[in-house]
């Protein structure tokens, strides 16, 4: 593994490579990386990421004609994530994100605030449907949907037969649904995914489909199928499948995916030798929490 | 003017901040800190209930 002398060495190695980004693309470049596994999008970030641009200088009534933000995130807090979105559209009156490898999850929550998504070589986003411990809301919705299923096959079945009965086997298994889940846990899922959904239609309306006559609906459209369409929390929503649900994504040429991953990569290897992202310890439920990096390089190249 | 605080410099700040915060709140989430100050007050409404007000009575429309 390599070592550092300095905290300067390791400053000038993450600094060159994101003033390589910045120049390649002509714009100020925010970097906000999360580690892996015990890096997690929190309400502490909304201040460090507003203070990160006020430090540089930055004010809302001097915004950033454009900006890219180029985020490495598996998600976190909902609430967190609207407000961190809107302190960057604060700071920026155009954004173009880049995900050199997945935004997923409360991450692809925080891309809806932008005009465009470049992703990088096999990069990801993922729905924003949620998760309570170990229920997902798409879990459930695969179950009405079998519990449907399962009524009409037999219904099916008896109107072939011409027979008189009827079946209550849709009743039947979402009831043994909610005791194994439990009511309140179930009434939980829907309320926060209702809120997610609030603020994927939020972000999107305000933002890309600003001041367009359809833009409430396109949200909407969205907002939904970022919610209700995969089938899993941790589906991997590719370059073609966002496309198709109408994100405004894009694919970067192989140089520049190139040179966003070997950031990455750089602050993964640094977050290991606990340069960066120092360890906060088990501070959620008895779950490690790593510190985020965040860090503008506002001057306009 | 103040010399720019460096990538690394920038990183220990968020950290130090956090490991202040932490100090000050255990760890517990801000959502918690919301529902325990909030269930508070919800104790200290079954204390002092607020007394609904009086209705007044419709008056009456028989003819007398």
């Amino acid at each position: 593994m390599m070592t550092r002398n300095t905290e300067s060495e390791a400053s000038k190695e993450i600094d060159d490579i994101a003033l390589k980004i910045a120049s390649k693309r002509k714009r100020p470049l925010m970097v906000m990386f999360y580690d892996e596994s015990a890096g997690r999008i929190t309400h502490d970030d909304v201040r460090d990421v507003y203070d990160e641009f006020r430090r540089r200088g930055r004010s809302a009534k001097d915004q950033f004609k454009q900006l890219d933000v180029l985020l490495h995130s598996y998600g976190g807090d909902a609430d967190a994530c609207y407000r961190v979105a809107q302190v960057i559209r604060d700071f920026a009156a155009n954004v173009t994100f880049l995900v050199p490898f997945h935004a997923a999850s409360g991450a692809t929550l925080i891309c809806l605030c932008g005009n465009e998504i470049r992703l990088g070589a096999y990069a990801s986003l993922g729905p924003i449907d949620i998760s309570i411990g170990e229920i997902e809301l798409a879990s459930i919705d695969n179950f009405r949907e079998f519990a449907a299923d399962c009524r009409r096959d037999i219904e099916a079945v008896l109107d072939e037969t011409e027979s008189t009965r009827s079946t209550d086997v849709e009743a039947v298994l979402l009831r043994e649904m909610v005791i194994q889940e439990s009511a309140l846990g179930i009434g939980s899922l829907y309320r926060v995914s209702s809120l997610t959904g609030h603020y994927a239609f939020r972000l999107l309306h305000d933002y890309l489909f600003r001041g367009r006559s359809d833009g409430a609906t396109k949200a909407q459209s969205i907002a939904d199928g970022l919610l209700h369409t995969y089938p899993s929390h941790n589906f991997v929503l590719d370059y073609h499948m966002a496309s198709e649900l109408g994100l405004p994504v894009s694919e970067m040429a192989e140089d520049e995916s190139d040179v966003t991953k070997s950031l990455i990569d750089l602050l993964g290897h640094l977050t290991e030798e606990q340069v960066i992202c120092k360890d906060l310890g088990d501070v959620d439920e008895g779950e490690m929490l790593k510190a985020p990096f965040f860090r503008l390089y506002s001057r306009e190249v | 003017m103040a010399k720019e605080a460096t990538t690394l410099e920038t990183q220990n700040l968020i950290y130090e901040r956090r490991i202040r915060r932490l100090r000050m709140t255990g760890g517990v989430s801000r959502s918690d800190l919301i529902n325990k100050v909030n269930s508070v007050t919800g104790s200290e409404r079954t204390k002092n209930p607020v007394k609904p007000p009086k209705l007044t009575p419709e008056p009456s429309t028989k003819a007398t």
